[in-house]
């Protein structure tokens, strides 16, 4: 029956919400009395003029969503003490140009769109005998204070990440690039949640054709709430599919501003501390923009580490199975002795052992992900411990196979954000390695370079940086050049404006 | 559902066209380091096979060796009956050496050479060798000095020996190539069994020359060092210069940095000759007289001598193989059928004749590049 009901109610006041408003207050207040049914959170005060008592006042707002003092000194204090001119007689554009203390406040008659403002945080201001209504920019809620990302610590950049409320973090880009080229395009998506979503570009740099399909894709979203920057990205990706993130993401706003001055665009949500960045391509796994901002030699190292560490990662696991369980012959004969030496009374195929190591590594690394501290400890303590050592130690497990799964999973670590795909992948080959030997590997390592030439982000292919034949598209991707060699912007992903620092700037 | 049945077929061939496969965990094989080949006294063949005991080892310490022997008609036949012995099948991807009695040497190496090459797992890179004056098998019961495997001892005392020019080396693929080839007699390895201290250890003792896949003899340490320099085969080493004059002993020792030979086939008036030339430079390593062999003089003196000794002992090596054992193991018919095949065609049918007479013009030239930290010898000022 209640069910029944609450399904019933939305329509009823959609049919109500297409009325304006009357001029009789009670009536008004009687009728967002009804669109909030239930909802104990509004408030209603009624409140006068000390000296025109006869006309009353009335200010309607969500309890928690706006700010208390504001509400009082700006709205109510004004109206209560302001001595009103004679010939007032219920003139709302007097009480907007003359009374009210606010640098946002406009005049809006109609109902559904005055509910919407309620529900963003703003105050509606209704008057006896006026058929139109202020609203008062009144939005005031605690939010939490500007850290430094966890998942994106820097050593040199800024430390600053964004936060959840949108206006903050669009305020952060802006100060990163104060020119009047970026612009910010708002839209809401989310039939019930009507989250914001800002789209940021540079006009002068943004490729028309990528922003054009990102405002189409946008525009289709029909889902009924945005809860988090990961619903768009998923709703919008490429090849829906496929393993590898189509759409880039960051927590941090020069992070956020390096993508807009390479022409991309970025996607801010509200609510969401990562912001999205399209078009996104497979080099950007093993950036940091920490690479921009210390020595060049080192950042290229450190870059090449990550390429190599990628590689060993999903390949380490399925190189030893394969190894030791079809070409005994590849290893040199001292290897060979120790090796088998450690598998001496182990009772499970190395197939058995790599993927049951395996799966409890990622277990320990699951359940790590979201426990508080002081536990952390005790999982270490029971990871490294009780299945490492002792395991050996009980010859459950072998030696080799635990150097092999840490090894994989540190070189993991290496390249965190790609974390999604090469547990999957890791998996996969492990398992291909296990009944093909190296020649299945080779045919997973294929799979994997098919795939990913096949990809495309945005129209954009995702494997550019590492395939094209134009200097300014590769030379920022295993290698980290100086910023004077980094003249001109990925051309793909730019549009016509391609130099970044031109002769006379060097 | 057309891209789905071509994903399918592609899973299955993955799965079918695969040529050499098979899961097999390392501890169920059992990893010969070397093994022996004998010949029992009815004529069938006796196998000593060096195991890796890796059961002792438990992922710590040394690893040792456990001796199995095994008999039967044929290699394979005996390979075979091993496993009745309560071990898992042999595995043959790790062996380094394969030594062959002298009986076996004789009769024959062809039908060793068709197993190895034959079967999957010996790779082609391990080294053959015969027994000198010993039972093959003898060999592997030796005592080791430095590692717990005696096939692995062998072939890091080969490995030694090759950079001082006084062991050859020689896989099997390149005994095979000799045996192939028209014009160049194959040779092995020879090891024989040496008291030291008391205990027998294995030792290297020269090469054994064939004719075709049949052993003809032995030649010794020294002569294999000449035979090096004629095989290119020299990578470092000593040349010992006789410098003394009179009763009195005085050598000098020259280090061999580098050397090249290139050997000229000639065929002139009807008539084959082979001319060797040998570019050698070498560092005055130790200096035995009291001589200063430093001035132009003296280091002049000092390269003449040092020519015409190696010359002598190149020549020596060359005479005896061609008056005792009459196999071309330098391989000259080969340079004949390569750089001039119109007359190899004609006297191919009659070169173990030729050979045996063949004239051999050699020249040696050896540099001195320095006198390492030296330059004088040490003057004693009484």
């Amino acid at each position: 029956m209640i069910k029944a009901k609450s399904g019933k109610s939305p329509e009823d006041n959609n049919m109500k919400e297409k009325e304006e408003l009357k001029k009789s207050i009670e009536d008004n207040v009687n009728l967002f009395k009804r669109i909030f049914q239930g909802d104990d959170t509004v408030t209603v005060r009624y409140f006068a003029n000390q000296e025109q008592g006869k006309i009353k006042f009335c200010i309607i707002y969500i309890d928690g969503m706006v700010d208390v003092e504001t509400a009082n000194r700006n709205i109510i204090q004004p109206i209560v003490q302001s001595t009103f001119p004679k010939n007032f007689e219920g003139n709302m554009d007097v009480i907007l140009e003359q009374v009210v203390l606010s640098n946002h406040a406009e005049k809006i008659c109609n109902v559904d769109e005055l509910v919407m403002r309620i529900i963003r945080g703003e105050s509606v201001l209704l008057m006896d005998k006026s058929d139109e209504a202020l609203v008062i920019c009144t939005k005031g809620w605690k939010s939490r204070s500007i850290n430094e990302p966890e998942n994106e610590k820097a050593q040199r950049g800024s430390r600053e990440g964004f936060v959840e409320p949108i206006l903050v973090n669009l305020s952060m880009i802006r100060r990163k690039l104060a020119t009047p080229n970026l612009k910010i395009k708002n839209m809401v998506l989310g039939k019930e949640s009507k989250t914001n979503v800002c789209v940021c570009y540079l006009e002068n740099i943004v490729n028309k054709q990528i922003l054009n399909e990102l405002f189409d894709r946008l525009n289709n979203i029909n889902n009924d709430s945005i809860l988090a920057s990961g619903y768009i990205s998923e709703l919008i990706e490429d090849s829906p599919y496929s393993l590898f993130d189509k759409i880039g993401s960051t927590e941090k706003p020069d992070v956020a501003a390096a993508q807009l001055l390479e022409g991309r665009i970025v996607v801010v949500v509200d609510g969401t501390p990562t912001v999205l960045t399209v078009p996104f391509l497979f080099e950007e796994y093993f950036k940091a923009q920490d690479d921009y901002y210390i020595n060049f030699y080192y950042s290229t190292i450190s870059r090449i580490l990550r390429l190599i560490s990628f590689i060993i990662t999903i390949i380490a696991p399925a190189f030893y199975v394969a190894i030791m369980t079809f070409h005994q012959e590849m290893i040199p004969s001292p290897l060979l002795y120790s090796l088998s030496a450690a598998r001496e009374g182990v009772p499970f195929p190395t197939i058995v052992e790599t993927i049951g190591l395996l799966f409890v590594f990622e277990i320990l690394r699951e359940a790590g992900l979201r426990i508080p501290i002081q536990v952390g400890q005790a999982l270490s303590i029971l990871g490294a411990l009780v299945l490492g050592s002792a395991a050996v130690e009980a010859r459950i497990v072998s030696a080799p196979v635990i150097i092999t799964v840490s090894l994989s999973g540190l070189t993991g670590l290496m390249t965190i954000k790609i974390k999604g795909p090469v547990i999957t992948l890791r998996f996969v080959m492990v398992l291909l390695a296990s009944f093909l030997g190296l020649y299945g590997l080779v045919f997973g390592i294929m799979g994997i370079v098919l795939h990913l030439c096949s990809l495309r982000s945005f129209g954009v292919p995702y494997l550019l940086a590492f395939t094209s034949l134009k200097t300014e598209d590769i030379k920022d991707t295993v290698m980290r050049p100086p910023i004077w060699f980094i003249k001109k912007r990925p051309a793909f992903i730019s549009g016509k404006n391609k130099v970044r620092m031109s002769e006379k700037d060097k | 559902m057309k891209k789905l049945y071509v994903l399918i077929n592609v899973f299955i061939l993955m799965l079918l066209a695969t040529a050499c496969w098979n899961y097999r965990e390392v501890e169920q094989l059992t990893i010969v380091a070397g093994f022996a080949i004998d010949k029992t006294f009815d004529g069938k063949y006796l196998l000593t096979f060096e195991i890796v005991d890796l059961h002792e080892a438990k992922g710590e310490g040394k690893v040792k060796s456990v001796l199995v022997e095994s008999e039967g008609e044929t290699l394979m036949n005996a390979i075979r009956n091993s496993i009745g012995k309560n071990f898992p099948k042999l595995y043959f991807g790790h062996t380094t050496v394969i030594i062959i009695c002298q009986e076996v040497a004789q009769e024959g190496v062809l039908k060793v050479i068709d197993f190895m090459v034959r079967d999957a797992e010996p790779r082609l890179n391990l080294n053959l060798f015969v027994s000198m004056d010993t039972k093959a098998g003898d060999i592997l019961k030796t005592k080791v000095l430095t590692s717990e495997i005696v096939s692995e001892e062998l072939t890091n005392i080969l490995d030694e020996q090759k950079n001082l020019a006084k062991a050859l080396p020689i896989p099997v693929h390149k005994f095979i190539h000799a045996l192939v080839e028209e014009g160049i007699s194959g040779i092995m390895n020879s090891v024989c069994i040496e008291v030291n201290n008391e205990e027998k250890i294995a030792k290297l003792c020269g090469t054994a020359v064939f004719k075709e896949d049949k052993f003809q003899g032995f030649i010794d340490e020294e002569e294999t060092y000449a035979l090096s320099f004629i095989l290119d085969e020299v990578k470092g080493g000593i040349i010992v210069v006789d410098v003394g004059s009179g009763p009195e002993e005085e050598k000098i020792s020259l280090e061999i940095l580098k050397s090249s030979t290139k050997i000229e086939p000639v065929y002139e008036d009807n008539k084959l000759s082979i001319k060797v030339s040998i570019d050698t430079k070498v560092v005055i390593a130790e200096n035995g007289s009291k001589k200063n062999y430093t001035d132009k003089e003296g280091r002049e003196e000092l390269i003449k001598l040092a020519e015409e000794q190696l010359k002598k002992k190149i020549e020596s090596i060359i005479e005896k193989i061609q008056k005792e054992f009459g196999a071309d193991i330098f391989g000259f018919g080969n340079k004949f059928y390569k750089e001039l095949p119109k007359v190899w065609k004609e006297k191919r049918n009659e070169w173990n004749e030729i050979f045996k007479d063949l004239e051999v013009t050699i020249e040696t030239n050896i540099k001195i590049e320095h006198t390492s930290l030296l330059s004088e010898p040490i003057k004693m000022g009484d």
